[in-house]
């Protein structure tokens, strides 16, 4: 296993405040909702798991809840009424990234669903074809509007371009925390000397 | 079509730009010892991106030498050395910039273009041998990108996509493991979205008046450059910061040794302040 104080990004000595911070940052940015509906979705999961044993490595039986949680959220975790097997198989290709394979059935069956509209819009989000995957999933959503997975899906895909055009998102995404972390110091320290020291 | 991928060098340290710079001198050098001196006026910037990532996943130190330079004549630069993936860079820089020159041929039919052309084919295509795959690759994509641009396609998913998967080929770096090679590749596609987009709509003016192909124009006769910025700002920035969103993920997937500083730069604010730039205008 890699070094765990490596793969939370602390150094050796960082505090137990530090590693939960650290962790509670680390799960947020590999969360699977964020790498859902994409092809390195698991290779996100596996990073969250390495993320999970440096904690748990670091915190000894102090397991989080998280661990839990986080488990292959990309599948539906809720049943609807509608599916029944064929769009059960359509699912678990899209799940196992055979986007092709789901792709053909669809194609041999268009029933004009909204699963078939939801489907295709999930193959074709992941296949980076965007204006058309939004389109498929609206459809599905105007068709089921009570459905909440399909709306979930819709809106985690809009996240991913409403949330890049926030300025504030992008800045502390380029500097990290070194860069605050940084700034807190020296202005901490500017103070305690501006208070200690007459001449300051 | 390039020199999009900057840094916003106002936000980079001092030596984080130096750093950017040696990349970008350290191609030029390898242009140079590969082809000769001519080819280096294809040189672009958007290489010095896939050299500081693939060097960021191989090395942990920069390798980095002091060397005279053509554009410099008193003064040596820091160039960085490594001649694996500098030499690989330089390799899709060549490639990138010959079919760039082709795709100018075709668009504005000025046979001076051949010189340039035929020159760098000369030079470089026993060399290119090796990329055989990907070559092939390119031009395939490039062949369906002109018969969609023929037929006055406007349909953004399939004329971007072609791009994309030229993009997917140049970041393909064969010396790495299947998953990093997995997540360039989805770095690279959506890279490729993104400079076709943005390339299209910042030529929209230019297209209009010469009555060229644009994936944004739907009447070549009567419209006017407003009128079609104003209706498809959303569109493209919704696709724009959805392609930059993709890039971003593929990036911090990355087990990068160093160079995350300007990575992350370029990312989150040099491609995003150009996208912002377009839709606010």
């Amino acid at each position: 296993m890699k070094n765990p104080y490596e793969v939370l990004g602390l150094k050796e000595d960082a505090s137990e405040q530090e590693i939960k911070s650290a962790y509670r940052k680390l799960v947020k940015k590999y969360h699977p909702d964020r790498y859902s509906d994409n092809p390195l979705s698991e290779l996100a999961e596996e990073k969250l798991r390495e993320i999970n044993e440096a904690y748990d490595a670091l915190m000894g039986s102090n397991k989080s809840k998280n661990n839990k949680e986080y488990s292959n959220s990309s599948n539906s975790s809720y049943s609807s009424n509608n599916y029944n097997d064929f769009y059960q198989n359509v699912r678990s290709n899209i799940n196992q990234g055979n986007l092709d394979a789901a792709e053909e059935m669809l194609n041999r069956k268009k029933d004009n669903s909204a699963n078939w509209y939801y489907f295709k819009g999930v193959i074709f989000v992941g296949r980076g074809w965007y204006e058309r995957g939004v389109s498929y999933l609206q459809r599905a959503v105007a068709m089921e509007p009570n459905n909440m997975e399909f709306r979930q899906t819709l809106n985690r895909v809009n996240q991913r371009s409403s949330g890049f055009s926030n300025n504030s998102y992008r800045y502390n995404n380029a500097q990290g925390d070194n860069c605050m972390d940084n700034m807190c110091q020296v202005c901490a320290c500017l103070y305690c000397t501006d208070c200690l020291c007459g001449c300051m | 079509m390039f020199g999009y991928v900057l840094p916003t060098v106002s936000e980079l340290k001092v030596k984080e730009h130096e750093l950017y710079k040696a990349y970008y001198c350290g191609i030029c050098h390898s242009i140079k010892k590969r082809y000769g001196q001519l080819p280096r006026f294809l040189l672009q910037y958007d290489m010095a991106f896939l050299a500081m990532i693939l060097e960021g996943l191989i090395n942990k130190k920069n390798n980095v030498e002091n060397r005279a330079c053509i554009a410099s004549p008193f003064k040596k630069k820091a160039v960085i050395c490594n001649d694996n993936v500098l030499e690989y860079c330089a390799d899709m820089n060549v490639i990138l910039g010959y079919y760039k020159l082709k795709d100018n041929l075709y668009d504005n039919k000025n046979f001076l273009y051949y010189i340039p052309i035929s020159y760098i084919w000369v030079k470089v295509h026993k060399k290119l041998k090796k990329y055989k795959t990907k070559l092939d690759i390119i031009e395939t994509q490039l062949k369906e990108l002109r018969e969609l641009e023929e037929k006055r396609s406007n349909d953004l998913d399939l004329l971007s996509d072609k791009f994309a998967e030229i993009m997917k080929q140049i970041f393909l770096y064969p010396q790495l493991d299947e998953e990093n090679k997995k997540i360039l590749q989805w770095l690279g596609f959506n890279l490729g979205k993104w400079v076709y987009i943005i390339d299209a709509y910042d030529d929209i003016e230019d297209d209009l008046k010469k009555k060229q192909f644009n994936p944004f124009i739907t009447d070549y006769k009567d419209e006017n450059v407003k009128d079609i910025k104003d209706r498809n700002k959303t569109r493209i920035k919704n696709y724009l910061f959805h392609c930059l969103d993709q890039v971003a993920k593929s990036l911090e997937l990355l087990d990068l040794k160093k160079n995350i500083n300007v990575l992350k730069n370029i990312i989150y604010i040099g491609l995003a302040e150009q996208t912002e730039e377009r839709c606010n205008n």
